[in-house]
């Protein structure tokens, strides 16, 4: 279930980061953002 | 070292073959005089899905249904965070108003009703959490309703999809296409399940790590590659890929695993 959970936060941060900042852009920083949760989720699944 | 070469050479093949068949299903399509858009958004957009799909199918066949489930969840997330977590880093992506108010939330629906959909020991006293026959019906009713949902949009000329997929070959060489296309296809995914389930039980890790993982990363690659070319060209890749792959996955590839199988073991 925690992946569910991760695919629905997923959808949900893409959602609100379309409102976040400049425009209905995504920007570098929200990139980073999105890389960095990849990557800790990564790092859980595999730990 | 013999899996990793498996997982790998699976990866190729079907990269390859997904290449091919979109081609030579385009190109067929084309001849028939099906329009440009609706190539697009049915042969292309499913092209892009085949290597998940195929892995998945290949999987299910050899009763790995961890490993289905890892993938399929694995490539919506790394889809999502990986891919356009890297592609935004690029260049900022715009997305259209379409995307935001329909699309995403679409694609948002089919993770929520995922969760509902399995969640049976919460809901239904079950004993245990799976996808039935039923439920991957529901998900595929979903699925069509978001395939009208592309047909209309591509009928009221607000996607900005497919000029860039027309391709012209001859009737030969679209068959020709066609058939190394689903060859490599079957080739690689038979190979990529192989390789992942040799490597999960080698290393220790379970099938679904390795499908949430592994498998999911090798099975985006196209997604990727398409995603950092399209923002290269500075496209807007929200404006409908990333949503549209994201949907397939969920609702497509959940009901092509025609049994029902375990989330929790």
């Amino acid at each position: 279930m925690f992946d569910i959970y991760v695919n629905i936060l997923a959808g949900i941060l893409l959602f609100a980061f379309i409102f976040i900042g400049r425009g209905r852009q995504l920007v570098k920083w929200e990139g980073f953002l999105f890389l960095s949760i990849y990557l800790v989720y990564l790092i859980i699944l595999v730990s | 070292m013999i899996s990793i070469l498996f997982l790998i050479a699976g990866f190729i093949l079907l990269i390859i073959g997904a290449n091919k068949l979109v081609e030579g299903a385009s190109s067929l399509a084309s001849k028939l005089g099906i329009p440009d858009i609706v190539i697009g958004l049915t042969v292309v957009a499913f092209g892009t899905s085949a290597p998940e799909l195929v892995v998945n199918v290949m999987a299910s066949v050899n009763g790995n249904s961890d490993l289905v489930l890892g993938n399929v969840l694995g490539s919506n997330i790394f889809n999502v965070l990986g891919i356009l977590g890297i592609t935004s880093m690029i260049y900022p992506l715009t997305v259209k108003t379409d995307t935001t108010w329909l699309e995403i939330p679409m694609s948002l629906l089919a993770a929520v009703s995922l969760f509902f959909l399995v969640s049976d020991v919460s809901f239904d006293g079950a004993n245990s959490d799976f996808l039935s026959r039923t439920d991957g019906i529901i998900l595929l009713l979903f699925f069509s309703i978001f395939l009208v949902y592309n047909i209309k949009v591509s009928q009221s000329g607000s996607s900005d999809e497919t000029d860039d997929n027309k391709i012209e070959l001859t009737y030969l060489k679209s068959f020709l296409y066609l058939i190394i296309g689903l060859t490599g296809l079957v080739a690689g995914g038979n190979l990529i399940v192989r390789g992942a389930v040799d490597i999960a039980t080698l290393i220790g890790l379970s099938e679904r790590v390795i499908g949430l993982t592994i498998v999911s990363i090798g099975t985006s690659l196209p997604e990727l590659a398409t995603s950092i070319a399209a923002v290269k060209k500075r496209m807007s890749i929200l404006q409908s890929g990333m949503s549209s792959v994201q949907i397939y996955s969920i609702y497509f590839l959940y009901w092509e695993y025609p049994l029902s199988y375990h989330l929790s073991e």
